[in-house]
């Protein structure tokens, strides 16, 4: 079978595609890659997660209104989260190595960064997905109300609701010590 | 509506400020976004004139290699194409790129030969699923909520497999948070339907099952609101002044505030 010859004519929508997509790659792949992380994609699938996302809005791109890419693939982002740890179930002890630490820290402070943040995925694990969320993108992202509202398509009020809900339970997690009684995962 | 501060720059306890920080810490490999690049066509070694692409396959590796990076003209790799009233999908996407995959990986990694980097990975370049799983069809619009500055917010709900999970024997707060959520479900529930008495004998249920809950607070809020509802508004706003000087920091401190102003105002 022979690959059909692309037109000039379909050139400058081409580009502009390309453009399109570029834009969010450059924008949104940190924030896409780390709000899967702290959704609980396990780290071995993390790279291959968010490629996921960016090729589900790469193959939506002309139903997509311009300027609204990225609420698009944050939405596209908490789908594949929620499908991957259907699959991916519990994971204890796995590795960073898809990651990369932001700081020429030593071997023990990696160490104690990866513990912590395994602790801090086992306490996330117990918020619903719309609070972790939002707990996620104010709290670690440093994302704003507002910015939060855009991205989700939920109102202001709803967003600054399930703020306060999620911090309530984050912070009563953390001095329950919710870490060392992991939530079991519901079955596929 | 202003925002909270955020817990790491003010008011989070050490473990709380540990274990931010350490989420904080942690990044994405630089070449990830190269890799998607490549993978969408949008990176300079797939860039490649849709002729040459086309033809790829059909070449002999090194032959297609060359092709494609002697060419200068923008293919249609990456996206979607319609010719002739059909429809270019990442399965031809996938061929063209295993054909020019040599190419692509040297021309990669001759770009970035000037800093260390880690070996790409082949099956992350070419994997390139046929189309997105059904589960992940985009995201319908979303629902427009009325805003919960004066209305209840209708609350997330738990599967049905966590209240399930919940209610066997599992570990004190893997039965708990679960338990709490749908019980104070109910009590909103009765509130958005204007029955205060109703959502304070779930409350009251609420409090016998979880004494200790960890939703007490979200539960102390609700009542305060069906109270100042009801015909007991005094009580309301009793339990609202004894709720804020308890727990000035509270996140719903903002709230509770909200709910005794408009209940001090005259009518």
């Amino acid at each position: 079978m022979s690959a059909p010859r692309i037109r000039s004519s379909d050139e400058p929508r081409i580009l502009a595609r390309n453009e399109r997509l570029e834009r969010l790659i450059q924008g949104e792949y940190r924030l896409i890659w780390r709000l899967l992380r702290r959704l609980g994609v396990a780290a071995h699938s993390i790279e291959d997660a968010t490629q996921q996302v960016f090729l589900v809005v790469a193959e939506r791109l002309d139903d997509i209104q311009l300027d609204s890419e990225r609420a698009f693939a944050f939405g596209t982002a908490l789908r594949v989260a929620q499908s991957l740890r259907r699959k991916q179930g519990r994971e204890h002890g796995e590795s960073d190595l898809d990651a990369r630490p932001s700081s020429l820290a030593s071997t023990e402070e990696l160490a104690e960064q990866r513990r912590m943040r395994e602790r801090l995925d086992l306490i996330l694990e117990w918020m619903p997905i719309e609070l972790r969320s939002v707990f996620v993108l104010f709290e670690i992202e440093g994302l704003t109300s507002p910015e939060i509202a855009e991205l989700s398509g939920a109102p202001l009020g709803t967003v600054a609701s399930r703020l306060r809900r999620a911090r309530e339970q984050f912070r009563t997690l953390v001095a329950e010590r919710a870490w060392t009684s992991a939530p079991m995962r519901a079955e596929p | 509506m202003k925002d909270p501060e955020r817990l790491l720059n003010a008011g989070a306890t050490d473990e709380e400020r540990l274990l931010l920080s350490a989420a904080a810490g942690e990044e994405p490999h630089a070449d990830g976004a190269e890799r998607l690049r490549v993978l969408l066509g949008l990176s300079g070694a797939a860039l490649a004139s849709g002729a040459a692409v086309a033809s790829a396959q059909s070449l002999p590796p090194a032959a297609a290699a060359n092709a494609v990076l002697t060419t200068g003209k923008t293919a249609a790799v990456g996206a979607t194409v319609k010719v002739a009233g059909a429809k270019l999908v990442l399965p031809w996407l996938a061929l063209a790129l295993t054909g020019a995959g040599i190419a692509t990986g040297v021309f990669v990694l001759e770009r970035s030969r000037s800093k260390p980097q880690p070996q790409l990975n082949p099956r992350v370049v070419h994997a390139a699923p046929v189309a997105p799983p059904a589960e992940l069809a985009p995201p319908e619009a979303p629902q427009a909520h009325a805003s919960d500055m004066i209305d209840i917010e209708q609350a997330p709900r738990e599967s049905d497999g966590q209240r399930r999970l919940a209610a066997k024997a599992t570990p004190k707060l893997a039965h708990s948070i679960a338990r709490e959520t749908a019980d104070l479900d109910a009590a909103r529930a009765a509130l958005r339907e204007g029955s205060a008495p109703r959502a304070l004998k779930e409350l009251d249920r609420y409090m016998q099952a979880h004494p200790r809950g960890v939703l007490r607070q979200e539960a102390s809020v609700l009542r305060i609101e069906a109270l100042l509802r009801s015909r007991d508004v005094a009580r309301g706003k009793r339990t609202a002044q004894d709720f804020l000087h308890d727990h000035p920091d509270s996140p719903y401190a903002a709230r509770v505030r909200t709910l005794l102003d408009d209940a001090t105002r005259p009518r």
